[in-house]
């Protein structure tokens, strides 16, 4: 009973906002924007989407911030990206839930999805900052204790950044599930008893504990799919090498990593996708297994998801869902982009248009580009 | 050779075993504090450009205003900066508004970590970089090019770059920044595309000998040059990208690469205490061969000169760059290590060579000159790697950003001579195969003629034989180590496991230890053992009863000890020998 109208706050409050808000506001981009804040306490508990404990980390780690939110947008962009011939094609609604409660409620393959890659996003963009010099509090030794850090820079030199990004994402992204379900949990735990003391009824009992387990099996979920996204950003990592002996032979060699581009992050994240699995929440082990026997146990690098998919053809305002109509479809291709499947067989309009525009461009290194202008028309099919 | 005989001859089983068992002990110990005690011999340090925009940059046509060097931060690690920052559309990958000529690439070393500021110091001793060059496509571009082919195979481009690199230290003023170099160099990138982006192959951009201040800077300047090949789509419009005010986003990482302070530490330590030690044993090497009445032979001082070679070597002149700014550093070691392989590399032809009993020209001569087919090919290869070692190193000394292989000549130069210099060492090995090989015949035939000798004669060979397996079965053993070591490594360090755990054990640095050390211990029980040896009067005693045999001993001493002038009493003895 007791946790059961707890796991109802919480899943409304989950609802409500998340962090990648923060990939909207084009006002953080800037490194110096958030330097200039006087009251930085005042600032992060005005960003929409912030979990408190997040405000916190937002406080303590100011210069994250930019990072946090271009790691937000790059997420929201790569996905667009992948998504851009599917029914759902990953559009951001400008509130706070950002996707869409289709996304943020439905345990669907789409949410693992933008999980998982706005994680890979943020790993990215930590990383991205530590190189640059932006952030000031990138790791750099294994000491725990600071004060030894010249001494280990001068003995062994620094530590790479992914690793710090890793570690910074973890417990920066991983944050939403805690305090939704732990930290509010707790907190309210004493004023439901109180509240509930006198309260006693079987079938309302049940449906609470059903939203609990999915609650809990929601949290299990997405904890595993942000894991999965920063470890998308190891796994496309590359390793490089110089060799520096005497006369440049290879007596020595020195190795060091290479962040990938981001895109390749996406295309393999988009493979994941595809292969998905799907689980249900053992309550006794407090894990999620694969709903299909035949599968082994998902591993750390696959996207798991439990509910289906909602139909993302309509527009429907209560999930969030915008529908394809409008959308541009391709009339000769018999995948997800084809006008059959996009437009869910209502039907498609031909639309012709001339464009004006710059063409015939000389791309010259580096790096300006000459253009001249033509006139074309072009035909497109925009779906009912 | 010496007939006295040397001291490994007349070692007892015992006392042989004993030095062999501390030696090995020793080349332990070297393998132990390297994996245990050294850091990783590198460290790297990955910055990202930073674009800085040039207001000036269009201004200073004709007049002479001298160029702004840009900066990132101050010595507090505060962004206070003269660099106006450009940020590129995250969205779109371009730049907006701004002419490539304005941008500059600014970077500043090191990066700040762990909220405070740290500095570079003097024990990094080295420090090289690595630039690396993306051009990132914007989406707009991106979805035409998602079904291309990718390109295999790179195209290379020349790209001028204008380079500055200054320096900084904390007792200087904010805004004074010191210019130790500025080029204006040609790099010659190898770029692949892939769908999203450009991606060039890493370029050296310089190396310098000495790290003696503590913020480095470095601004980059792209140059114009035509790249159009490179994006000549097969499709003609996919080349409707740019408007013309847009820019595409082009990613300057630098990559540096420095020794660790612990590393050189551990290093400058290691050969402070060997340094001593090898001196002390050549010295008294030297002073056995002076005692002799007789005049030191050919081996005796090829094995001295190696002496001396590794006291160069182990010589820690390195103390000084903790305090003055040796830039010639990494040349000067350069050129010691080529000193001691050469010489180490010599020693081994005129080991062989020596223990050569035949009547032929190689043992009639005891002279480094009838070595020169041989020796030769060495010293061929180690004038060839020097002379490009002096264009190379020698040449970045005045200017850091020079490389042997951006120009025509100099990269021809350079091919031949590494060419040549590879062709003499396998010309030398097959050489040393061909000698070892015909040595160890040559033995083992006189080894099958043994039984039917005398003890005098055979005491003799046995002596030969004895010295020349010991020495041959050690190297070999030495050798094969060091290359074992060097693949191992090289292996070794491309894993990188995902959470890489802290270890305590650096096998890197236990290689790099055991090598040195082994060939340490190599020379200096070459020295021990092969130095002559006080003994002979002693042992000579037992062959007393047998006169015409001590006379026979004698005459093969005299024989040995002036080659050359006895030709005669060698063609007596293959007489003698035969009618035995």
């Amino acid at each position: 009973m007791i946790y059961t109208i707890l796991s109802i706050v919480a899943l409304s409050s989950y609802v409500e906002s998340t962090w990648w808000n923060l990939g909207l506001q084009p006002s953080l981009f800037s490194s110096n924007r958030i330097a200039q804040e006087q009251n930085l306490a005042d600032f992060c508990s005005n960003l929409n989407g912030l979990t408190p404990g997040q405000a916190k980390l937002c406080e303590l780690y100011s210069d994250h911030v930019t990072a946090v939110a271009k790691g937000a947008r790059i997420g929201i962009m790569e996905c667009q990206w992948q998504f851009r011939f599917n029914q759902w094609n990953c559009s951001t609604i400008s509130n706070t839930t950002v996707f869409g409660p289709a996304i943020s409620s439905v345990a669907s393959r789409e949410s693992a999805f933008v999980h998982a890659i706005s994680a890979a996003g943020v790993l990215q963009a930590i990383a991205r900052s530590c190189r640059n010099g932006d952030i000031s509090t990138c790791g750099c030794s294994t000491s725990k204790r600071p004060e030894n850090l010249n001494k280990d820079w001068v003995w062994g030199g620094c530590g790479d950044n992914v690793e710090y990004g890793y570690k910074f994402t973890k417990s920066f992204i991983d944050m939403t599930e805690k305090s939704v379900n732990d930290d509010k949990m707790n907190l309210q735990a004493n004023k439901m008893r109180f509240l509930n003391r006198f309260r006693k009824s079987e079938s309302s009992d049940l449906q609470n504990n059903f939203e609990a387990r999915r609650a809990k099996a929601r949290k299990l979920m997405n904890l595993h799919n942000n894991e999965a996204g920063r470890r998308a950003v190891y796994r496309m990592v590359k390793i490089e090498c110089k060799c520096h002996g005497v006369s440049g032979s290879c007596s020595m060699k020195t190795c060091w990593l290479k962040l990938p581009s981001f895109r390749e992050v996406g295309d393999y994240l988009k493979d994941k996708f595809d292969s998905a699995i799907e689980v249900r929440y053992e309550s006794r082990q407090n894990q999620l297994r694969a709903r299909n026997k035949r599968f082994s146990k998902p591993t750390k690098e696959d996207l798991v998801y439990i509910e289906d998919s909602p139909n993302y053809c309509n527009n429907n305002p209560k999930t969030g869902v915008l529908g394809t109509s409008g959308r541009q479809c391709n009339k000769n291709s018999n995948g997800p982009d084809g006008c059959r499947i996009m437009c869910c067989g209502r039907g498609y309009f031909i639309q012709k248009t001339i464009k004006e525009e710059k063409c015939k461009c000389k791309f010259q290194w580096c790096c300006s580009v000459k253009c001249e202008t033509c006139i074309t028309e072009v035909e497109t099919y925009i779906c009912k | 050779m010496s007939g006295n005989g040397v001291i490994l001859e007349r070692l007892s089983g015992k006392k042989l075993s004993v030095l062999v068992t501390i030696l090995f002990i020793a080349q332990i110990l070297f393998f132990l504090i390297g994996a245990l005690k050294f850091p990783n011999a590198t460290h790297t340090e990955t910055v990202e450009g930073i674009m800085c925009k040039d207001r000036n940059a269009y201004k200073r046509k004709g007049a002479k205003i001298e160029n702004e060097f840009f900066y990132l931060r101050d010595y507090l690690g505060r962004p206070l900066a003269n660099c106006e920052r450009i940020e590129a559309d995250q969205h779109n990958n371009i730049i907006l508004n701004t002419k490539q000529k304005e941008i500059v690439y600014a970077f500043q070393i090191p990066l700040p970590r762990d909220n405070k500021v740290l500095k570079l110091y003097r024990w990094f001793q080295t420090m090289s970089s690595i630039l690396q060059l993306q051009v990132v496509f914007p989406p707009k571009i991106q979805n035409k090019l998602k079904n291309l082919e990718l390109n295999e195979t790179g195209v290379s481009h020349m790209i001028p770059l204008d380079i500055r690199l200054a320096y900084h230290n904390t007792d200087d003023l904010d805004d004074i920044w010191h210019e130790m170099a500025r080029g204006e160099v040609n790099k010659k990138f190898t770029c692949f595309r892939n769908p999203y982006s450009l991606d060039c192959d890493m370029i050296e951009l310089f190396e310098l000998g000495s790290v003696h201040h503590q913020f480095y800077g470095i601004n980059i300047r792209l140059g114009e040059s035509e790249i159009v090949n490179s994006l000549n789509y097969h499709d003609e419009s996919a080349q409707n990208f740019y408007l013309t005010s847009e820019l595409p986003e082009v990613r300057l990482v630098l990559t540096f690469i420095y020794q660790t302070g612990g590393f050189t530490q551990m290093w400058f330590i290691m050969k402070s205490c060997m340094f001593p030690l090898v001196l002390f044993v050549m010295i008294w090497y030297w002073n056995r061969i002076v005692n002799l009445d007789r005049e030191s032979n050919l081996l005796e001082r090829i094995l001295f000169a190696l002496g001396i070679s590794l006291c160069l070597l182990n010589m820690p002149v390195e103390w000084l760059t903790l305090h003055f700014d040796l830039k010639w550093m990494t040349l000067y070691t350069d050129l010691r290590q080529g000193i001691f392989y050469s010489i180490l590399f010599t020693f081994w032809i005129v080991f062989c060579g020596e223990h050569f009993i035949d009547e032929n020209q190689i043992s009639a001569c005891p002279n480094i000159k009838s070595y020169w087919r041989y020796v030769g090919a060495v010293w061929l290869g180690c004038f060839c790697l020097l002379v490009f070692e002096l264009s190379h190193r020698g040449m970045q000394l005045s200017d850091p950003f020079y490389s042997i292989w951006d120009s025509t000549s100099g990269h021809n130069l350079a091919t031949a001579m590494i060419l040549v210099a590879c062709a003499s060492g396998l010309f030398y090995f097959g050489l040393l195969l061909y000698l070892v090989g015909k040595v160890y015949l040559n033995l083992r035939s006189k080894k099958s003629q043994l039984p039917s000798m005398n003890r005098m004669r055979r005491a003799f060979y046995e002596g030969i034989i004895y010295r020349f397996q010991f020495l041959m079965v050690y190297t070999i053993f030495c050798a094969a180590l060091s290359i074992a070591f060097f693949i191992v490594n090289n292996i070794n360090e491309t894993q990188w496991r995902f959470g890489d755990e802290e270890t305590y054990f650096n096998y890197s640095g236990a290689f790099f230890t055991s090598v040195y050390g082994m060939w340490n211990i190599y020379v200096i029980a070459v020295m021990i053992f092969y130095a002559p040896s006080h003994k002979n009067k002693t042992i000579a005693k037992h062959y007393e009863q047998d006169q015409s045999e001590e006379i026979e001993f004698v005459n093969i001493e005299t024989r040995l000890t002036n080659k050359g002038t006895h030709e005669s009493v060698l063609a007596e003895f293959a007489t003698k020998m035969a009618s035995n």
